[in-house]
């Protein structure tokens, strides 16, 4: 059986998500269709708002819909203390440890030449020039530890060590509360390499 | 270690297979192409990631069919008993799990269990392309080490964003800052894998050699040498030596864009008595130095592992003359769990054939068999 023309393209639409496959776009526009016409209208309201007011805060590239975003805006915040990560999402995993003080730069990426991604295209040129002022003390690189996020890290180093700041990056290895007998091979050797004096 | 279940579904010709193998010989004979290799494949696919002759997954698929799957059940003395199992998917990615756990690098899966085949087809490692005494090494390195695994895996990604990004210089001018630290990369997992070879091979050799002697004749001396694409003078670190050459060819590198030196442009060579067999031995020749290094890769592995290997004979008697099919036999009945595919048994000695639990393969189809009694 064919989908009345504008179910057809709604479940079309649903389906271009990520992780969304065509059962589940369908499962979605029948509860939609099912549903009041407020509750449509309220997700159709915020699709369109988030499309025009998020933006990316001008001082660390983090989405926000003020003019400086919250955490830039905080000032018990420690500015001496600058963590790198390639994505709001790996901000908003750290922001959840409510350890971390300092404050943040969004690369809006990694480096990857396969996906046509060099440095140009990442927030590297913003953060440079946010270092100019001496303000920040350490930078700590937190992207992912992939061969991407290592290029990453590796490539804003060589950047950031000539201009006399301390560039650290974060460690990878066991997850807390996990087994050593359950933890995959990869992972043990790594937390092997990066083990440290007790 | 002992493989204690086999089970196939929908693996190539196999819709399903549930096969017990006895701890000592196991044949599966049968016509040509009714699936006795596919068993072997399914094994080999289990215990290093790769089919020893697809290459790609959905070749592995029955036809018809969305999913095949690939499970062994292995009991190993020290670990227990341990169940790996692959399954493969037409649509998606391939599946891997240890003890039913989902495991997504290639390194989790590759290690628990151990095996080395012989085939007709290991003169090639000897005479054939250089990329498949790579894959030789690869495969019988990764199943002894989880970090060279991890390691491989980790090259063959920074190699394609290398050969991308020396492409970008080259085509449209961009991205020259960043190959400092693909370089960088490169140089510091190239290395690695080129010093874990560079080990294996030493020790090989000096097995192969002494195996090769026995095999034919004490004037001929075996000795295996790993071949870098770069030179390393002694003393010299290899890491330091790469780093050096890359810097020599960055021109070349950017002009073709390809990565022109490291381990995925290495080689090995076989020397009898100081000749290389590859280009000067006769089909004899070569036919020992390939079935001397394959029984020292056993020996090896069990040194390494601890435990005795897996041995799978796909037709592999059918070249060898008398003396080396008997040093090849000699082996299996040495206490190995031994999995024998072969059309009929009149080529095998009466020694394995009346020590061995027997199974027809037809049409993908496993069945115990016994012989009547002659």
């Amino acid at each position: 059986m064919e989908y009345a023309k504008s179910l057809a393209r709604l479940i079309g639409q649903l389906e271009r998500l990520p992780g969304v496959g065509p059962k589940s776009a369908q499962r979605m526009a029948f509860w939609i269709l099912a549903h009041p016409r407020e509750d449509a209208a309220a997700l159709a309201e915020a699709i369109l708002e988030v499309k025009e007011r998020i933006r990316l805060c001008p001082v660390c590239f983090n989405f926000t819909d003020e003019e400086v975003c919250a955490i830039d805006r905080d000032p018990r915040r420690d500015r001496s203390l600058l963590c790198v990560v390639a994505e709001t999402r790996d901000l908003a995993a750290m922001e959840k440890t409510n350890e971390f003080k300092g404050v943040y730069h969004v690369l809006q990426g990694v480096i990857s030449p396969m996906d046509g991604i060099g440095p140009e295209l990442l927030k590297i040129r913003e953060l440079l020039r946010r270092l100019e002022d001496g303000e920040v003390k350490e930078v700590i690189l937190a992207t992912n530890p992939t061969i991407e996020g290592d290029a990453t890290a590796l490539y804003l180093a060589r950047l950031i060590k000539p201009l006399g700041i301390k560039v650290t990056r974060i460690a990878h290895g066991l997850p807390v509360g996990g087994d050593l007998d359950y933890a995959d091979q990869a992972t043990l050797i790594q937390a092997l390499e990066w083990r440290r004096e007790m | 270690m002992q493989i204690k279940r086999l089970l196939l579904t929908d693996f190539r010709s196999c819709a399903h297979v549930d096969l017990a193998p006895g701890p000592g010989i196991t044949i599966l004979s049968g016509a040509n192409a009714q699936g006795k290799s596919t068993l072997l494949e399914a094994v080999y696919l289990l215990a290093t990631s790769r089919s020893p002759r697809a290459s790609k997954d959905v070749e592995m698929i029955r036809w018809g069919q969305e999913v095949a799957l690939a499970a062994a059940e292995v009991a190993r003395e020290e670990r227990g008993e341990v169940r790996v199992e692959v399954s493969l998917s037409r649509s998606e990615k391939r599946a891997m799990r240890v003890n039913h756990v989902r495991r997504v690098r290639v390194a989790d899966l590759v290690g628990h269990l151990n095996t080395v085949l012989f085939s007709a087809a290991d003169i090639d490692v000897v005479r054939g392309e250089p990329s498949l005494r790579r894959r030789f090494l690869n495969l019988e390195i990764a199943q002894i080490s989880p970090h060279y695994c991890h390691a491989l895996v980790q090259y063959r990604r920074i190699l394609e964003q290398r050969n991308r990004l020396l492409k970008l210089i080259r085509d449209d001018g961009r991205g020259a800052d960043t190959l400092e630290t693909w370089n960088e990369q490169l140089i510091a997992i190239g290395s690695r894998i080129v010093e874990r070879r560079v080990a294996f091979v030493a020790e090989l050799s000096a097995l192969a050699s002494h195996i090769h002697s026995e095999i034919a004749g004490a004037s001929e001396q075996l000795s295996i040498t790993y071949l870098p694409s770069f030179p390393i003078k002694p003393d010299e670190d290899v890491s330091t030596a790469f780093r050096q050459h890359l810097a020599l060819l960055q021109r070349d590198e950017i002009a073709r864009g390809a990565t022109l030196a490291g381990p995925h442009r290495d080689d090995l060579s076989f020397l009898v008595s100081g000749t290389d067999v590859r280009v000067y031995g006769s089909q004899g020749q070569q036919r020992s130095v390939a079935l001397a290094t394959k029984l020292a890769e056993v020996e090896l592995m069990q040194q390494r592992v601890g435990e005795a290997p897996v041995l799978l004979l796909d037709d592999a008697g059918s070249e060898l003359d008398e003396a080396r099919r008997a040093r090849l036999y000699g082996l299996v009945t040495g206490g190995y769990q031994t999995l024998v595919a072969c059309t009929d048994t009149s080529g095998l000695p009466a020694e394995i054939v009346c020590n061995a639990e027997q199974y027809r393969v037809e049409g993908g189809a496993v069945q115990q068999w016994m012989p009547a009694a002659t």
